[in-house]
C-alpha cells in the first residue's frame, strides 16, 4: 500500500516539476538531428550576416574587371564575379540582404495577420464572416505576381521587398491563429477553466494563446525560409537593391543568366547555393518544430 | 451532387465581384498609373492627363469599377494600354503553354513524386527513406529560378543536349497549320507530324523539371506520411493476417485510402502552377500567362493586372472546386448535402 501510494505520488508530481509544453517541445527538438542540422545553418547564416565586414576577405563592391570570372584559388577561395569582384565576400555581405528582409516581412506580417486572426476568431460573427472572405480572396490571388505588382509600383528594394511578401504573408498567418483559436475555444481545458471560474482575459492569455500560437511559430519560420526565396526571386528578376554597393544573392544570379554563354563559370552558382542551405536550415528546423511543438505526437 | 456542383458554382458569382473589387482598390491604391510608364518621364502634364482621360483614368474609382464590370458582364475584359491588344486575346494566345507547361511539370511531380512517397513509406527509417526525406526537403528549398539556370547551364550550355528557349525549333515547326497554340496536340494529333512533336518535347523538358521540382518534394512528402498513416489502420493488418499479397493489400487497401490526401496536394498545386510560372517562363523565355501579366505589372497596365489576375484567380478556385467534387469518387465517406 506504501508502495502504491509512492507510485501515485511520483506520477502526480512529475509533470508539475519540471514540464511545460515549452521545455517538452524544446527536449524534443534537441533530440530531432534534423531539426539541429537547421539550427546549426540558421546560426552560421546569422553568423555571417552579423560579421560580414569582419570576415569578409575582401570588399565586397571592389574589384577589377581584368580579374573577371575567375576561377577558385586561394586568393579568391570561390572565385570572382563579372567585374572581378570576389564572390565570397559578396555571398558574405548578400546573407544580411536575406536576413533583413526575412525577419522584417514576417515580423510585419506576424503583426498583421496575428492581429486580424486574433480579432476573427475572439470576436465571430459578422466580422470574421468578412475578413476570412478577404483572406479567401487574397489567397487565391497569384502569389508571386501579387508581390510583383507591389514591389514595381513601390519602387524595387529591400523594404518595399519585404513590405510586399508580408502582405503576402498576412492571410496565411491570420487564417492559421484563427482557426487555431476557434477550435481551443470549444476545447475540455477551455471549459474547465471557465467552470473553475477563471475569467475571460485570463482564459485567452494563460489557455488559449500559448496553444493557439504554436501553429503560428511552425508556419512563421516557415515563412522565412519562403521570404529568402521571394526574395532572391524577386532581386533575379532585377528589383532587388539598386545601389550596387549592396550584395544580394538573387541579383548575383541574374549576372550569372546573362552571361550564361559568355565566361559565367560554376563559380557563378555559389549564391545559389548559399540561397539553397539557409533556406533549408529554416525549413528543417520548421519541419523539427511541427513535430517537437505537436503534443499528439507526443511519445 | 449536382446539387452541390450548381451551389459552389453560383457561389463563384460573389466571389467574382469580392475578387474584382478588391483587385481594383489593391491596384488603384498603388502609387503610379499605367500612363506614367507609357509616356516616360519627360512628358508635359497636359499629355498626361489626355492619356489618363483617354484610358478612363480621371474618373472616380467607384465609376472605373462600374465600368469595369459592366464591360465584364459583356464579355470585354478590357484592352491593353500599352500594345492595345484586348486582354482576353492576349490570354487565350497565352494560355495553352501555360497549360502544357503547368501538366508537364506535374508529370513530373506525380510520376516520380508517388512512387518515390509510397517506397519511402514501406521502407520507414531505412537509408533509402532518410535520403528521399532529405531530398525532398532540399527539393523544397531550391529557389525555382536557381534550379532552372542550372539546368540551362548543365543540358544546353554545356552538354548542348536539350534547347533552353522557347517553346519549338522555327525550322522545324510548321506553322501553317496552326491554330489553339496547344504544340504538343497540334503537332501529334492534328499535323501527325513526329519530329515537330518530338521538337515541343524537348523544348518542353528543362523547364518542366524546373517548374516540377517543388511539386514534386511536396507531393512525396505528402504521399509518404499518407501511406504511412494507412499502413498502421486495422485494416491493412487484417488483410495481411488474411493473407493476401502484398501487391493486392497495396492496390487495394493501402493506395486507395491514401489517396485522398495525394489528390487533394495534387489538385492545389496544379492551381498554383496555373497561376503562371513568372521566373521559369522568364528563364526559358516561355511565352505562357507568367511572363505577360509580369510585363504588364512593369509597365503597370492596370487593365492587363486586374483582368489577368481575375481570371487566374477564378482558374485557381474552379480547380479547388474539381478538387472538392472529386472527393465524393475517391472517399465514399464524404457526402455533400
Amino acid at each position: 500500500m506504501a508502495t502504491g501510494n509512492v507510485a501515485l505520488r511520483q506520477v502526480l508530481e512529475e509533470p508539475i516539476k519540471g514540464s511545460s509544453l515549452w521545455r517538452d517541445a524544446a527536449h524534443r527538438l534537441v533530440r530531432t538531428p534534423s531539426a539541429m542540422v537547421g539550427l546549426f545553418l540558421i546560426s552560421l547564416f546569422v553568423f555571417v550576416a552579423v560579421f560580414a565586414p569582419f570576415i569578409s576577405p575582401y570588399d565586397p563592391t571592389a574589384g577589377s574587371i581584368v580579374n573577371r570570372f575567375e576561377p577558385p584559388s586561394i586568393q579568391h577561395l570561390l572565385g570572382t564575379d563579372l567585374q572581378g569582384r570576389d564572390i565570397l565576400s559578396r555571398i558574405f555581405w548578400g546573407a544580411r540582404a536575406s536576413l533583413w528582409v526575412s525577419i522584417l516581412s514576417v515580423t510585419l506580417g506576424l503583426l498583421i495577420g496575428l492581429f486580424a486572426g486574433a480579432i476573427s476568431g475572439f470576436i465571430g460573427g459578422w466580422l470574421d464572416f468578412w475578413m476570412m472572405r478577404i483572406v479567401d480572396i487574397m489567397l487565391s490571388l497569384p502569389g508571386l505576381l501579387l508581390t510583383i505588382t507591389i514591389v514595381v509600383f513601390l519602387g524595387p528594394g529591400l523594404n518595399t521587398i519585404a513590405f510586399a511578401i508580408a502582405i503576402e504573408n498576412v492571410p496565411i498567418f491570420a487564417r492559421i491563429l484563427r482557426s487555431s483559436i476557434l477550435g481551443l475555444k470549444e476545447s475540455d481545458f477551455t471549459t474547465a477553466a471557465r467552470s473553475i471560474g477563471a475569467k475571460e482575459s485570463r482564459i485567452l492569455i494563460n489557455h488559449i494563446m500559448p496553444n493557439a500560437l504554436t501553429p503560428v511559430i511552425v508556419a512563421a519560420t516557415l515563412a522565412l525560409a519562403t521570404a529568402i526565396v521571394d526574395a532572391a526571386g524577386l532581386g533575379f528578376l532585377g528589383f532587388g537593391p539598386q545601389d550596387p554597393s549592396t550584395p544580394e544573392w538573387g541579383t548575383m544570379l541574374t549576372d550569372t543568366y546573362r552571361y550564361l554563354t559568355s565566361g559565367a563559370g560554376f563559380t557563378a552558382f555559389f549564391p545559389g547555393i548559399a540561397i539553397i542551405l539557409s533556406v533549408l536550415g529554416f525549413n528543417l528546423l520548421g519541419d523539427g518544430l511541427r513535430e517537437a511543438l505537436d503534443p499528439r505526437l507526443k511519445r | 451532387m449536382l446539387k452541390y456542383i450548381v451551389r459552389r458554382l453560383l457561389l463563384l458569382i460573389p466571389i467574382l465581384f469580392g475578387l474584382s473589387l478588391f483587385i481594383i482598390v489593391f491596384v488603384h491604391a498603388l502609387p503610379g498609373d499605367p500612363c506614367s510608364s507609357i509616356l516616360g518621364e519627360h512628358t508635359s502634364p497636359e499629355r498626361l492627363a489626355a492619356c489618363r482621360q483617354g484610358l478612363g483614368l480621371d474618373k472616380p474609382l467607384y465609376e472605373q469599377y462600374f465600368d469595369y464590370m459592366n464591360g465584364l458582364f459583356h464579355g470585354n475584359l478590357g484592352t491593353s494600354a500599352t500594345d492595345r491588344v484586348p486582354v482576353l486575346t492576349e490570354f487565350v494566345a497565352r494560355f495553352p503553354a501555360t497549360v502544357e507547361l503547368s501538366l508537364a511539370a506535374m508529370a513530373v511531380a506525380i510520376g516520380i513524386g508517388v512512387p518515390l512517397g509510397i517506397a519511402a513509406a514501406k521502407r520507414q527509417g531505412s537509408v533509402f527513406d532518410n535520403v528521399a526525406t532529405v531530398g525532398s526537403l532540399i527539393g523544397i528549398s531550391i529557389p525555382i529560378f536557381f534550379l532552372g539556370l542550372l539546368l540551362a547551364y548543365v543540358f544546353g550550355v554545356w552538354l548542348h543536349w536539350l534547347p533552353t528557349a522557347g517553346r519549338f525549333n522555327l525550322r522545324i515547326y510548321d506553322f501553317s497549320k496552326a491554330g489553339t497554340n496547344f504544340l504538343l496536340w497540334e503537332s501529334l494529333v492534328i499535323n501527325r507530324n513526329i519530329p515537330e512533336f518530338l521538337d515541343v518535347v524537348r523544348h518542353l523538358i528543362l523547364p518542366a523539371i524546373a517548374l516540377g521540382t517543388i511539386p514534386l518534394a511536396v507531393v512525396a512528402r505528402i504521399t509518404r506520411s499518407a501511406v504511412l498513416e494507412v499502413l498502421n489502420e486495422d485494416y491493412v493488418r487484417t488483410a495481411r493476417a488474411k493473407g493476401l499479397t502484398n501487391r493486392r493489400i497495396d492496390r487495394r487497401h493501402v493506395l486507395r485510402n491514401a489517396m485522398l490526401p495525394i489528390a487533394t496536394i495534387i489538385g492545389l498545386q496544379t492551381g498554383l502552377l496555373l497561376g503562371g510560372a513568372v521566373l521559369t517562363e522568364t528563364i526559358f523565355a516561355w511565352g505562357g500567362v507568367g511572363s505577360w501579366l509580369f510585363q504588364a505589372a512593369v509597365d503597370k497596365d492596370f487593365i492587363v493586372i486586374q483582368s489577368g489576375t481575375l481570371i487566374l484567380a477564378i482558374l485557381f478556385v474552379l480547380v479547388n472546386l474539381t478538387v472538392d467534387v472529386s472527393y465524393a469518387y475517391l472517399n465514399p465517406r464524404i457526402r455533400y448535402s
